[in-house]
């Protein structure tokens, strides 16, 4: 004989069956999710390190020095072109052009550009640190390239004193980068 | 439980006992009703309690668990343990990165795969083999049939495959095949750091370098090791230093970027030098680190101890004079200059000119004892304290005779590395502090420890000697205008059984800048350089390390941020002005382009 009381518990215990059966499943799910998560963490763990060592292998001095040499105009920086902002308080911002600053120069044309100072300028006098530091040393001037005439004729031809280098001559590029980049790196580990 | 149920069970129990009185009726068996109706009350009263602590005990069980559900359940997750749970699972990486201390990569581990096959489970061994190539082109065809149609049940294929091999074998589903998960360490840069960082074995072990003396602290965390080791600075080092090897043919050459004031050594090159990734099989000479693990004589640089052990004591001044006209004779030795001056040399003159004879009678003068107790001060009687196995004990004579003194003063008869020689110099020139020389960088805060091995004053004054050397002395090849360059020559004839070799000679040059306030020491070191037609014949530390230098100061100070100053301003004049020296008419008759040792 079934008593409301009896009803009552019996009710309870299906529903916290149903409930405890829910959330049983729940956790596996959640536990399965969890582990599908690990497996991806663990795979973009490795992704991230194999992209580490491609960055470090593709900027690896050595290699960056020879793409510099390639492709850009920039030189070591000499010891004339530096300047802190208190040794300049002497030197007007905008280098009055006069006789004993261009006396060197083949043409005195503005915009002055300095030689590539290395070996003209052993002292570090006033007036002609102003011309080094001044935006114009970036740009090297044309004779002394080495590697210039050996490319195309973009380079080598309006190579005037007048006239600023091209911006980024156009060179054929040594190679093609590969595509495995992560062949690459494992090729540098050796074989079998 | 409440009163009704238990009136239940009474009444329950009161009917069997009516039941079991009929029982007892049947039985023949007279009993009056009243005492068993005592008896009765009493079992039921006994039977009630029991009831009712069993249900206080149940209930307290219930109450705990209901409160621990809702507690787990209603009141939240608890975040930290969801945390504590999911890194438990969560994969740990490999062996930890070391980098430079600009946070660039010297050494990492890549997951690969390894490619092995069971034969015995190979259908068909011509056909796996046709596509295997086919996928793998590398692999030579006729070694994978014979791999595969052999009787073995384990043959590695290929290792360390790249991801790209690795799908590539796998959507060929052969049977047969199995990949073995590996770690692989690979070095981005390759050679360059090869002595710093060092190498690993095949079971990812430590075998050499940092990667040997921290292959605990690596193997378990994975917080990257970092180097005081500056990338950019090792590859200029590297390539300069090279430059001097293939120029003057030496068998070998170290190089060493040094912070004066921290200790960190910024770079360290020792050529030749090996791929880490293939250590094995690899000649000792390539392995060997000329920097920390070879010590030699290192000749005229020992001369810097000498000046500053006689200029600490205080019984000898830079205005102070010694005889140098004469060779000294001692035994079967004859002690003498390469270009002797001939003449009596002030303790400034004897330091620019490399004078050895003056340098040993500036050593008889202050003593065994004192000489002997500075060296050890300066470090030279214990391995460097340096992070990496590979830390020589020098050879230091036993007993520290007269002759040993003789000799110590410039630089012969005591064996150290070239480490010792720079962290005992950086001490000299840092204002006299001896600080423990690492490769590891130093964090910005933290004090560095040092103890006092010279004054102050003995330091300034070793500055104005050091750049004098520059300026006017032996080593005009390695100044750099505007960086104040300062620093000493050394050419040691290599010892060769139990006589010296005259053609085998350890050239080495170390430098400081700026010399009014020294921050980093560059040291150059070529082991056996050949002299050649365009150093007409010499092969001296000022021809062969001193121009090297030279060029590394020029591309190393805009890295390091060293401010170029005018050589000509008054400040800095007096600061390196140094007086005592223009002693006799002989200065006027020294040239300056006969560059001499």
């Amino acid at each position: 004989m079934l008593r409301k009381s009896s009803l009552f518990w019996f009710g309870s215990i299906a529903l916290a069956g149903v409930l405890l059966f829910r959330t049983s499943y729940q956790v596996q799910e959640a536990r399965e999710e969890l582990s599908a998560v690990n497996h991806k963490i663990a795979s973009a763990q490795e992704a991230i390190q194999v992209l580490k060592a491609e960055w470090g292998f593709f900027n690896e001095p050595a290699r960056l020095e020879q793409l510099t040499e390639h492709y850009l105009h920039l030189r070591p920086t000499e010891t004339v072109q530096l300047a802190s902002l208190t040794s300049l308080t002497a030197v007007p911002m905008r280098p009055q052009v006069t006789p004993a600053v261009v006396r060197d120069q083949p043409q005195p044309t503005p915009p002055v550009r300095a030689p590539y100072a290395g070996a003209s300028a052993p002292q570090l006098a006033a007036a002609p640190l102003a011309v080094v530091a001044s935006a114009e040393a970036a740009q090297p001037a044309p004779a002394p390239v080495p590697h210039e005439p050996a490319r195309t004729a973009v380079a080598a031809a309006p190579a005037g004193p007048t006239k600023r280098p091209p911006r980024k001559p156009v060179v054929h590029r040594p190679q093609a980068p590969a595509r495995d980049e992560v062949a690459m790196l494992l090729a540098r580990l050796g074989g079998n | 439980m409440t009163g009704r149920g238990t009136d239940e069970i009474v009444a329950d129990l009161g009917s069997q006992s009516r039941r079991g009185g009929a029982v007892l009726e049947h039985g023949g068996m007279t009993r009056p009703t009243a005492p068993l109706r005592d008896v009765v009350g009493h079992a039921l009263e006994q039977a009630h309690n029991r009831l009712m602590v069993t249900a206080a005990v149940l209930s307290l069980a219930f109450g705990v668990i209901a409160i621990r559900v809702a507690d787990v359940t209603l009141l939240g997750p608890n975040v930290d343990t969801h945390a504590a749970l999911a890194a438990a699972g969560t994969p740990q990486g490999g062996r930890a990165d070391i980098i430079d201390r600009n946070g660039a990569l010297l050494a990492t581990s890549l997951a690969t795969a390894s490619l092995y096959a069971d034969p015995k489970l190979i259908i068909d061994p011509k056909a796996a083999t046709r596509k295997l190539v086919k996928a793998l082109p590398e692999l030579n065809h006729d070694e994978v049939l014979a791999k595969l149609s052999s009787e073995k049940r384990f043959v590695w294929l290929k290792r360390n495959l790249t991801p790209r091999q690795h799908y590539a074998v796998h959507v060929l589903g052969l049977p047969g095949l199995f990949f073995q998960n590996e770690e692989r360490r690979f070095y981005p840069s390759g050679s360059l750091t090869s002595h710093v960082v060092g190498f690993t074995g095949v079971d990812n072990n430590g075998l050499a370098g940092l990667e040997q003396s921290f292959d605990k602290k690596l193997k378990a965390s994975s917080t990257p090791l970092q180097t005081s080791i500056d990338l950019r600075l090792q590859h200029i080092l590297r390539r300069e230093v090279q430059a001097q090897v293939d120029e003057f043919k030496g068998i070998g050459a170290a190089g060493l970027i040094y912070d004066v004031n921290t200790g960190e050594v910024l770079a360290m090159v020792s050529l030749p030098d090996f791929d880490p990734h293939e250590p094995a099989g690899l000649d000792k000479d390539t392995l060997f680190n000329r920097v920390t693990l070879g010590v030699y004589e290192m000749g005229s640089t020992f001369k810097i101890f000498n000046s500053a052990m006689s200029l600490d004591t205080g019984r000898i001044r830079l205005s102070d004079a010694f005889d140098a006209t004469h060779a000294i004779h001692v035994g079967r030795f004859t002690i003498s200059d390469y270009h002797g001056k001939n003449r009596w040399l002030t303790v400034p003159e004897i330091f620019m000119y490399s004078s050895n004879i003056g340098s040993v009678r500036m050593a008889l003068q202050i003593g065994t004892a004192t000489q002997k107790q500075f060296m050890a001060k300066m470090g030279f009687l214990q391995p460097v304290p340096v992070e990496i196995p590979e830390a020589a004990w020098p050879l230091v004579p036993h007993p520290w005779r007269d002759i040993n003194t003789m000799t110590i003063a410039f630089g012969h008869g005591i064996s150290v590395s070239a480490l010792h020689l720079v962290v005992a110099s950086a001490s000299v020139l840092n204002g006299g502090i001896m600080v423990k020389p690492t490769l590891l960088k130093r964090q910005p805060g933290v004090p560095i420890q040092g103890e006092r091995v010279v004054s102050e004053r003995t330091s300034e004054q070793m500055r104005k000697l050091f750049r004098l050397v520059v300026t006017d002395g032996t080593a005009k090849f390695a100044d750099v205008p505007g960086y104040l360059v300062g620093g000493k020559t050394g050419t040691a004839d290599k010892q060769r059984g139990r006589h010296y070799a005259q053609n085998a000679r350890l050239s080495s040059f170390i430098g400081a800048f700026p010399m009014n306030a020294p921050r980093y020491i560059v040291f150059v070191m070529v082991d056996e350089p050949k002299p050649s037609a365009a150093t007409h014949g010499y092969a001296t530390g000022g021809w062969v390390a001193a121009p090297a230098v030279g060029r590394l100061v020029r591309q190393i100070g805009p890295l390091l941020g060293v401010e170029p100053v005018d050589e000509n301003r008054p400040e800095i004049r007096q600061a390196m002005a140094i007086e005592h020296l223009n002693r006799g008419p002989a200065l006027a008759a020294y040239q300056p382009d006969a560059r001499q040792e």
